[in-house]
Parts: structure tokens; C-alpha cells; sequence
């Protein structure tokens, strides 16, 4: 194996796996703190790309500028979900079994959307620098890759941010260690769910348009960017940010190694299976729980 | 006294529903007799929906048109499309319930490969034909005798055209070294099949030979190896997202070979859409299309202008409308609705479409049906056999614009 | 200042409190005792509104504090400190303490509360920066009281304040909320350290059962052979 194709590989992988960090750490936070999965972030995260293909196609809008108007967007559309259909059932029992039935139900209603309204034809995200490579030796850096990568940076640092310095942030925090001492000090404990929810959708946002520059997308594809929802979460352990981004950057940097050295059939062997041992020997992932 | 009156109301219900039935019922077709039902499903959401709904058109232009010359056997004809939503195991159910709870008379072909070669068991269960794409040749090798491709889209051969017209250039400009890709599924290896035997006809030595599984998240590393080991053809055997996926590093890696090999996904109308300029002179095959010299393409071009504002009728509205000829000629030329007969009919006579004129052998199969196709300035152009050339090829493949 | 008017909760089928009436002045340090079970923390619950009531009236300073959530009574200066110190284990005491001044009202004081916090309890200063969960028991209730505190309180309600400490902790523990006192906080002090408590206390409740078994000033309290047989062990 020669050192060109291992390297051009891990800056493949790197660049990949901060976008599934980006896209993942929304529903870290939401099991985290809420006790919610939310199998229909991923759907979210692709209505985000669609946004953005919208916006690119009939304004000429550049994704990255875009995202200033989709994701806020986003915001709004995720509060309204959760006064409408996920405040209702953080009362039940089983709240983590009926956000799933709730949000996968929620998941299919999103996706027939996405259908109606951009059929199911797979969609490239095509800005100016679509094809476009910044080349350092003999290395390439495709600059879709490099804006997603740019973007899931920012994402991450901004989430990361909000939670140490914010007080709304360290409410967040504060309620998912010790929710009745939050209560006792004046966290209301459903507009923090409220807030949680819907900065956990925009991130999903802002991680499908990252996601978009990489790779092509149709109404369906959120099922499968859902999978890696869940590889990133289980490594990177629940409601954990750093986590995440470095449980991201290793499924980016283990993908990328598995495609330099093994057959290309065997990558997602390696990738999987990694999910499985993670599930039979560390349950909490790499890292502690915890915002 | 309570259970005698529910009795009496639901008596009364049943007559109530039976008027109203009784109206819907347009006076025309009692008099021209029962409409034939020609049943199954489409994905007509989901994955393949946005293919599903182009069969389906394909298929009603075909019933507008015959019913409007009177129908099939004097009969008007009439659908019962369920939606399988994408999913293999649900048209098996739909197919079953066509046959054996709708008692339909005719059962028409689904979409995509996986549920139509799932669906020819069921068919030839209950003596039943099937005329469908089938998607690759194992599913034709069962010794199903109810099942027709018509036509069919044979993995097998769909390079066979672009190696024919790659023969017929000088070997001295032909490519040497082969770089093959290949989306690990039934489809994708089906490809393989030609390029093994041609490259080896043709001299062209295949370095590099792997296999990816769906999704293919990154192609970065596929494009650094064909570019290091100096291949100067990419054969990218798969679909849609992981096609793109390709041509795209293959761009911003700058890779350069002679002619890039795309499998199925080069000829769906998205390609050329969303790739732009990026899609451009991408070799592939076809069985069908709107510029070959058959009887009807013309007619069907016209429709789609006027009805769909399109130059040439999308391939899969091409498919649904074949299917239906064939079902169509099976039925004429039986001169009955009775299965084995309309089966034997076609195992022994010719069928003319708009994919040309087609016998079937034992395996339900016509002869090979290739023709190769090239994206030249975001259309799809025939460019072999020569005598339906649309455009002259482009080879080789000009550098990418910076 | 508060007035506790014939409060009966229910968890479920159960009740846990029954009737329970008792009052708060300003300035004072009431004592509510009581077994394991008796229901003081639900009564503290129910004031901090975690605990809905299902008869009964509770009022603050003449308002009715019944139907408003736990934040809102927060914001009239009502503030608890839990049983088992409930800190935020994997925040660092000072973002424990800040979180103490969540509220809007007391948010633009908190460097001065801060400052004020560490100058009660000095050791908090040397560890700021230390994740709470990592902190001594005394150490943890110091934070506990000083996250309180940062909610500038006009009643502190304390949850079993010494349960798990060294003595020489509960002790000083006690010191401080007598000082607190003397400076004019309102106090409701449950605790097992029912000698302890008497002593630094003026008014007292004795809660078995989810009723008020008995009440009085403290010190007569203290004196009472049942509350002796009880809870004094003499």
C-alpha cells in the first residue's frame, strides 16, 4: 500500500466523519437529555438538504449561505413539532419506546412529503465549486468536502459553545443530570426540552446540507443516514458533544483506512461490526455519558 | 326486536349500496361487455416511485389508445394498480391478491428488478403470464414458462452494445487497462458478465477488480487507485447515488481515462439533471429509446411532448408500454383470455414494439436487444448499432473543464 | 409568610399528607421532624410545587402559591435545598453555583452572590473548577447550600442537610445555617438531627404519618417525653 492512497484516504475519512458528528449530535443531545429518539432526525437533516437544493436551484443561493436562512427555519418547524406531537408523550411511561413509535411514524410522513414535493428523484447538491479540488501536493481536497467539513466545524463548536457558556446551555446540561434540582432553581423544564428539541433539529439541518455537498440524496435516504445516527451515538456515548465529534472522526478514520487497505465489499463489515462490539463490550460508548 | 331491526336496516343498506353501484356503472361498458382487468403494482411511492408513475403513464397511454380503436377481444380494458410502496415483499402480496382474490384477467409487470423477478414464481404458480423486465439473466434461467421479458433489462447485456462499437475502433486507440467498480448486488454483478468476456476479446487487461456495497459514502479512494495504476477505462457498475458519487471524485481528483463505463445509472432523466456538464460522454447501454427506427416511437414522442412538454418519451414510460403491446399481441393473437394459451401464442410467434420486433425462446427471452449509449451535451445519444446512431461517439473522453 | 392550610397530597391511592396545617414567619427558623416516611420531603415538594396538591392551600406573603410550577415559586424567593444535595454532577462546582442564579430576577447579581458564596464557604473557591460529582459529602452540601444561596432566598427550605456527613461537617454545616439565620434568612430545617435541630431552632412540627402529631416552640419540644421516646432515643 502506498502512503499517497492511505493519506488521501484519512483526509476522506476525517472530512466524513465531522459531517456524521455534525449530523448526529442533535439526536445525542435529544436521547440525552429528553430521553428521546428521534428516529426522524435524519428525515429532518434531509429536509435541510432539500432546502438548500431549493434555495441553490431557484435563487442561486450558496448552501453555506443558505443554511442562515434553512436552519433557523428549521428551528421554528422543530418547535412547533414538539408543542404539537413530543411534549404530549415525555408524560408517558415509556418514553423512549413511544418517541420511537411516535418519530418513526413522523419519519414516514416527512419522507411522502419530500416526495410530493421534490419527487423521488435523487438530487445532487451542485454549487460553483461543485467538482472543484484545492490540491496540496500530491493530495486532493474536494471543496464540497471541504465546505461540509468547514460547516460540521462550525456546527459542532457552536453546540459545544452553547452548552458550556450559555446559561440556557448549562440549563440544558443541568436537566439532564439532575432534573428535579433544575426544576427547584427555575429551569422550566419544557422549554429547555423545547429549546433542546429544536436546536437538536437545526444541527440535523445544518448536517444534511453538510452531508449533500458529499453525497447524493432522495427522499429515502434519511434510513440510511439514520444507521450512522446510531453507530456515531453508541460510540460516542449519549448526550456527549465531544464524543460525538470524536466518535464521528473515527468511524471517518476507521472508513477511510477499511477502503485503503481491505476490499471495498469488506468496509462496511469492518464498520458494522464495530457497532456490534461496541454493543456487546461498552454499551456507553467510548466516552462517559453526559452533556 | 332490537336484532330484527338491525337485520332490516342493514337489508336496506345493501339494496342502498347496490343502486349507487349500480349507477357508477357507465352504460357504454354494459354494453360492450365486461372490461378486461389487467391488475399487479407499482411503486408509486417510495424509492421507485418517480420510476413507478413513468410505467404507469406508459401503460395508460397504451389503454387510452386501445380502448379508443375498441378495446382488447371487443372489451374495453381497465387497471387495478395497487402500490407496493417500493417494497419486493409487498408486490409478491399485491401480485397474489390480483391473481387470486381480484381474479384479474391479465397481470402486468412491476418495477424495479428484485420485485419483478419475485413476482415471476408467483406468476408461473397460479399460470400466469408475466411480461416484465425480469432485471438480470438468473431470474430468466428458473425454467419459468409464463414469464417474458419484453423487453427485457438484462444486466448481462447491457454492455454489449458499447463493446461492439469499442471493437470497431483501431486497437491501437482502444484502451488497455480497466478499472472495475462494481455495486455488490445481484444487478451490479450481472454486469460483470460482458466486461469479462469482451476484455478479454479486446486485450484489455483488467487491473483493478472490486467489489462496494450500497451506500458507497466516499469514492475518493477508488478514483486514487484507477488513477495510480494507470487505468484508462472506469467501469462504474452500479446506480444512481454511488455513480454520482464516482463521477464526481473522478472530477476533482481530475481524473482522466478514455471512457468512463456508468451501469443503470447514466440513463435515468436525473443524471443529466443533476450532474450537468459532469454527465457528459458517459458510456452505457440501453434497450429502448425514443430515436430507434421502430414503429410507434414517434407516436409516443409526440405524446410526451404534448402531454409532458419532453423531446423523447422517458425509458421507463417506453417499458410500461412495450410490456403492454406484448400482453396486448399474446392476447390478439390467442384470441382468449386463457393463460396457456396466450403463453403458447407468444412462445411461438413474433411480437412487434416500439424496442423492435422480438421472438422469445424458452426462457421467455428475445434475442440479445443492445444498443450503446453515450451523454452528449446532456441528452442520451445512440451511438451504436450504426444504423441508429444518433450522435457520433465522443472518444476520448476530453479532459474535465476546470 | 407562608401559611400551610390543611394540606393533603396523594401519590396515587396514598395519601402522604393529611391535613397538614403550619406556618413560616419572617426571619424565623422553623424545624420539621419527623420518622422515615412521614412525609417532610413531600411537604417540601409541595411547597417548591413538584408535588401537585390535592387539597388544601398553600400562601406566600398572603398570595396563593398553589397552582404555579417550581420555577415560578423559585422567582418568589422560595428555594430548597434537596435531599442527597441533588448537585449537577458533571458541572464544575462554579457552573453549579451559577446555575443557582438561573432565574432572570437574580442573574445580573450573580458575581456578587458568587462572591458572597465564597466567602461563606472558602473551600468552594478552591475547588471551582472541580466537577462536583467529585467533591466530599461535606463538601457537596456546602455547594448544595451555596447553589441555594445564589437564588437569593427569602425562605431556605433544607432537605436533611447533615444525612451522610462527618460529624465534624454536620456540625459546621449547622453553624452556617444558624448564621444565615441570624442574618435575617427564613428557615424551614428538616432533619433527623432532631437535638440539633431543636436547639438551633424556635418553632417546631413533629410529622408522623403525614399528619401533625404535635407542634410548638422548640425548646418545649425538646422537653416533651414522646419526642424524647421517639426521636431522642432517651
Amino acid at each position: 500500500m502506498d502512503a499517497v492512497l492511505i493519506i488521501q484516504s484519512l483526509i476522506s475519512g476525517i472530512m466524513m466523519g465531522m459531517v456524521y458528528a455534525l449530523l448526529s449530535v442533535g439526536f445525542s443531545l435529544t436521547w440525552g437529555v429528553m430521553h428521546v429518539i428521534h428516529i426522524s432526525h435524519a428525515a429532518f437533516g434531509l429536509l435541510g438538504a432539500y432546502l438548500a437544493y431549493s434555495l441553490l436551484e431557484y435563487f442561486g443561493m450558496d448552501p453555506v449561505v443558505s443554511a442562515a436562512v434553512s436552519v433557523p427555519l428549521l428551528f421554528i418547524v422543530a418547535c412547533g413539532v414538539y408543542q404539537l406531537l413530543i411534549k404530549p408523550i415525555t408524560k408517558a411511561k415509556e418514553v423512549i419506546v413511544a418517541s420511537m413509535i411516535l418519530t418513526f411514524g413522523l419519519a414516514i410522513i416527512l419522507e411522502n412529503v419530500m416526495v410530493l414535493i421534490w419527487k423521488a428523484d435523487p438530487r445532487v447538491l451542485t454549487p460553483t465549486y461543485a467538482s472543484g479540488a484545492l490540491i496540496v501536493g500530491p493530495f486532493y481536497f474536494q471543496y464540497p468536502h471541504l465546505v461540509g467539513f468547514g460547516l460540521s466545524i462550525v456546527g459542532i463548536t457552536a453546540i459545544y459553545l452553547f452548552l458550556k457558556k450559555t446559561y440556557t446551555g448549562m440549563a440544558v446540561r443541568a436537566a439532564w443530570q439532575q432534573p428535579e434540582a433544575a426544576q427547584l432553581y427555575g429551569v422550566n423544564l419544557y422549554r429547555i426540552s423545547m429549546i433542546t428539541f429544536a436546536l437538536a433539529v437545526s444541527t440535523a439541518g445544518a448536517g444534511g446540507i453538510s452531508l449533500a455537498l458529499l453525497n447524493s440524496f432522495e427522499p429515502h435516504s434519511h434510513n440510511l443516514w439514520l444507521i450512522y445516527l446510531f453507530l456515531v451515538v453508541i460510540v460516542g456515548g449519549v448526550g456527549n458533544v465531544i464524543g460525538t465529534a470524536i466518535a464521528g472522526l473515527l468511524i471517518g478514520v476507521i472508513t477511510g483506512l477499511a477502503m485503503a487497505f481491505l476490499p471495498y465489499q469488506w468496509v462496511n463489515l469492518v464498520t458494522f461490526g464495530l457497532l456490534m462490539i461496541f454493543l456487546i463490550f461498552r454499551p456507553h460508548g467510548l466516552f462517559k455519558q453526559g452533556v | 326486536m332490537k336484532g330484527k331491526r338491525v337485520k332490516r336496516f342493514s337489508l336496506f343498506m345493501i339494496i342502498a349500496v347496490l343502486c349507487g353501484l349500480m349507477l357508477t356503472v357507465p352504460t357504454a361498458v354494459i354494453g360492450a361487455g365486461k372490461p378486461i382487468v389487467i391488475g399487479g403494482s407499482l411503486p408509486l411511492t417510495g424509492e421507485f416511485a418517480e420510476t413507478g408513475l413513468w410505467i404507469e403513464r406508459g401503460m395508460r397511454y397504451w389503454a387510452e389508445e386501445i380502448n379508443a380503436k375498441g378495446g382488447l377481444l371487443g372489451r374495453p380494458v381497465e387497471f387495478k394498480i395497487y402500490d407496493d410502496q417500493s417494497n419486493v415483499g409487498k408486490a409478491v402480496t399485491f401480485a397474489e391478491k390480483a391473481i387470486t382474490v381480484d381474479k384479474v384477467d391479465l397481470l402486468f409487470g412491476g418495477y424495479p428488478g428484485t420485485a419483478a423477478r419475485a413476482v415471476m414464481p408467483v406468476a408461473e404458480k397460479h399460470k400466469v403470464v408475466y411480461v416484465s423486465m425480469g432485471g438480470h439473466m438468473k431470474s430468466f434461467q428458473q425454467g419459468y414458462t409464463y414469464s417474458f421479458g419484453a423487453p427485457p433489462l438484462m444486466g448481462e447485456w447491457w454492455y454489449e452494445g458499447f463493446f461492439q462499437w469499442l471493437a470497431t475502433i483501431p486497437a491501437n486507440q482502444r484502451p488497455t487497462r480497466a478499472a472495475v467498480y462494481t455495486i455488490n448486488n445481484p444487478v451490479g454483478l450481472s454486469l460483470q458478465d460482458s466486461i469479462n468476456r469482451w476484455t478479454k476479446k479486446l486485450n484489455i487487461k483488467i487491473v483493478i477488480n472490486e467489489k462496494y456495497n450500497s451506500p458507497l459514502s466516499d469514492a475518493t479512494s477508488l478514483i486514487v487507485k484507477a488513477k495510480q495504476m494507470n487505468c484508462d477505462i472506469l467501469f462504474s457498475n452500479g446506480f444512481f447515488p454511488d455513480g454520482v458519487t464516482t463521477i464526481k471524485a473522478a472530477h476533482a481528483l481530475d481524473y482522466n481515462p478514455k471512457a468512463i463505463v456508468q451501469g443503470i445509472g447514466s440513463v435515468v432523466p436525473a443524471w443529466v439533471k443533476e450532474l450537468g456538464a459532469d454527465g457528459d460522454f458517459v458510456f452505457s447501454g440501453t434497450v429502448l429509446h425514443g430515436m430507434l427506427n421502430y414503429p410507434g416511437n414517434d407516436k409516443l414522442n409526440a405524446y410526451v411532448k404534448k402531454k409532458y412538454k419532453l423531446d423523447i418519451y422517458p425509458l421507463y414510460f417506453g417499458f410500461g408500454y412495450a410490456w403492454m403491446q406484448t400482453l396486448e399481441q399474446g392476447v390478439t393473437g390467442a384470441k382468449s383470455l386463457n393463460q396457456t394459451k396466450i403463453r403458447d401464442w407468444l412462445k411461438t410467434h413474433k411480437v412487434t414494439t416500439i424496442a423492435g420486433p422480438m421472438t422469445f425462446d424458452k426462457k421467455g427471452l428475445p434475442a440479445p436487444i443492445n444498443f450503446a449509449t453515450q451523454i452528449i451535451n446532456g441528452k442520451v445519444e445512440l451511438i451504436f448499432p450504426k444504423n441508429i446512431r444518433t450522435k457520433e461517439p465522443v472518444y476520448p473522453k476530453p479532459a474535465w473543464k476546470k | 409568610m407562608l401559611h400551610v392550610d390543611n394540606l393533603t397530597v396523594c401519590y396515587g391511592q396514598m395519601q402522604a399528607l393529611r391535613g397538614v396545617s403550619m406556618e413560616v414567619s419572617p426571619g424565623e427558623m422553623v424545624a420539621l421532624i419527623g420518622g422515615n416516611g412521614a412525609g417532610k420531603t413531600t411537604l417540601l415538594n409541595t411547597i417548591s410545587g413538584l408535588v401537585p396538591p390535592a387539597a388544601g392551600t398553600l400562601s406566600w406573603e398572603g398570595r396563593p402559591l398553589n397552582s404555579l410550577s417550581p420555577d415560578r415559586i423559585c422567582r418568589e424567593g422560595i428555594v430548597q435545598v434537596p435531599e442527597g444535595r441533588k448537585l449537577f454532577p458533571a458541572m464544575t462546582v462554579e457552573e453549579n453555583l451559577i446555575m443557582g442564579a438561573y432565574l432572570p430576577t437574580v442573574r445580573k447579581q450573580r458575581q456578587e452572590s458568587l462572591r458572597k458564596v465564597y466567602d461563606i464557604f472558602p473551600r468552594l473557591a478552591d475547588r471551582r473548577r472541580q466537577l462536583a460529582g467529585s467533591l466530599s459529602g461535606g463538601e457537596q452540601q456546602m455547594a448544595a447550600l451555596g447553589r441555594a444561596l445564589m437564588a437569593r432566598p427569602r425562605l431556605l427550605m433544607l432537605d436533611e442537610p447533615s444525612l451522610g456527613l462527618s460529624p465534624k461537617a454536620a456540625v459546621e454545616i449547622f453553624a452556617t445555617i444558624r448564621r444565615l439565620n441570624k442574618e435575617g434568612l427564613s428557615v424551614l430545617l428538616v432533619s433527623q438531627e432532631v437535638l440539633e435541630t431543636l436547639a438551633i431552632t424556635v418553632h417546631g412540627y413533629v410529622l408522623e404519618n403525614g399528619v401533625v402529631a404535635m407542634k410548638g416552640p422548640s425548646a418545649e419540644l425538646r422537653e416533651d417525653p414522646q419526642v424524647k421516646m421517639s426521636y431522642l432515643g432517651l
